[in-house]
């Protein structure tokens, strides 16, 4: 920290005083985006991989929401670990950033709305959001924590729909535009 | 590169895919390929490693109403006593630490073992795999059965795996089949729920050594050890 304050301010000093320091955001304001795009897409990742080892309490973590039609259960047990997993990696090389990270967003809405709705009829499960899942003793929920880290992560997934230009990215997102308007 | 000095306002729009679109038909091609693994996964064949693994004697085989199924050596002084789901996700992980530990103590002598097999945890699969489990219990396959199901647990167990492992372990014939598929121990199944709540044994996997419960942190190889009397 110590180290690191002059230099920013010595930037915005430096580049044009009299703007308020706007490149000096310009600056860092992809670096923000690749610290929520490297966040976000980690903690996916290895949710989604800690799920994808054991298929049947993935399914039995869904089931226990009571939420899904049984018929449902399983696809979304098997393939959602996946998914986060796809998104994660997206994330992490920074592709499609803002496509992904709506997935991502729409996934903690999801995530968060599941959490709640099962904290209100008074279950007593574990998000099973990295692996595990099912029934807890009616005193060990953590229904609050799980809700504010996915709040936290939505919050990162709504700064990269708004700011998808990152440094250290595969692709700059959005495209920019050559001249052509597309149709 | 190569044809430079193009104007960029004179050239002709180029058709290219966004990322955007790339990320879509990504995503839901990894959705499908996951669902495809997993579906692969739980229902490929059944194949066992050791299919003569020791078996330990048979003291009180399935059928009791009430009575759990012991092997091990009779005179054995400590008795543990284990209540697991074959669908849960914690008795996996208790089995695969401590599962060997306890099968050393009953081969060594040091305990026997009652079997508690439960069926609250997966309603649709649980009852299906305790009863099948004693059906190998009746063929004198405790233990095997029970250490092949947790070890391969990410497969769904259905009734045509649950016949295969039998025969694997050499018990596939024809009242082992008939035992699984009628749920002819259903009854006792029943039974063992009824004689676990009595105990006051609402979760699993849960543990008992000489008739004492142990502790979530006694749950190793080396509580169970100490707990045993075995260093």
């Amino acid at each position: 920290m110590t180290d690191q304050a002059p230099t920013t301010d010595r930037a915005s000093m430096a580049d044009r005083p009299s703007m308020t320091g706007r490149p000096a955001m310009a600056r860092w304001l992809p670096l923000v985006s690749t610290v929520a795009r490297l966040v976000l897409g980690a903690v996916l990742l290895v949710a989604g991989f800690l799920k994808i080892e054991d298929p049947e309490a993935s399914r039995q973590a869904v089931a226990a929401y009571e939420l899904l039609p049984k018929a449902l259960e399983q696809p979304v047990g098997w393939g959602l670990p996946f998914f986060e997993v796809a998104v994660g990696i997206l994330l992490i090389v920074g592709f499609g950033t803002r496509i992904a990270a709506l997935a991502g967003g729409v996934l903690m809405v999801l995530f968060i709305a599941a959490v709640s709705s099962a904290w209100a009829r008074g279950l007593a499960i574990d998000c099973g959001c990295f692996g595990g899942g099912g029934q807890v003793a009616p005193g060990e929920t953590k229904y609050l924590q799980e809700i504010l880290r996915d709040g936290g992560l939505l919050v990162l997934a709504v700064w990269l729909w708004f700011r998808p230009r990152s440094r250290f990215a595969l692709e700059s997102d959005p495209p920019v535009p050559t001249g052509a308007k597309t149709p | 590169m190569s044809k430079a000095h193009q104007n960029p306002l004179t050239q002709r729009p180029r058709r290219r895919i966004s990322a955007g679109v790339v990320v879509v038909i990504i995503l839901i091609l990894v959705l499908a390929a996951g669902v495809g693994v997993q579906w692969w996964r739980t229902n490929s064949g059944v194949s066992v490693d050791n299919a003569n693994a020791p078996e330990p004697t048979m003291i009180t085989p399935p059928g009791t109403s009430g009575v759990g199924v012991t092997v091990g050596q009779p005179n054995a002084k400590a008795t543990i006593d284990l209540y697991l789901d074959f669908r849960c996700p914690h008795c996996k992980d208790f089995e695969d630490k401590t599962g060997p530990a306890i099968n050393e103590l009953v081969d060594s002598g040091a305990a026997k073992v009652t079997y508690w097999p439960m069926d609250f945890v997966n309603p649709d699969a649980s009852p299906r795999l305790a009863n099948a489990w004693a059906c190998a219990a009746a063929a004198g396959k405790a233990r095997s059965y029970s250490d092949e199901l947790f070890k391969s647990f990410e497969k769904t167990w259905t009734t045509d795996q649950l016949l295969e492992l039998g025969k694997e372990l050499g018990i596939g014939n024809q009242t082992f089949d008939t035992c699984v598929r009628d749920n002819s121990q259903a009854g006792w199944v029943d039974s063992i729920q009824g004689a676990a709540q009595q105990r006051g044994v609402t979760a699993t996997p849960t543990v008992f050594v000489n008739g004492n419960k142990l502790g979530d942190d006694q749950l190793t190889p080396e509580g169970i050890r100490a707990a045993v009397g075995v260093s």
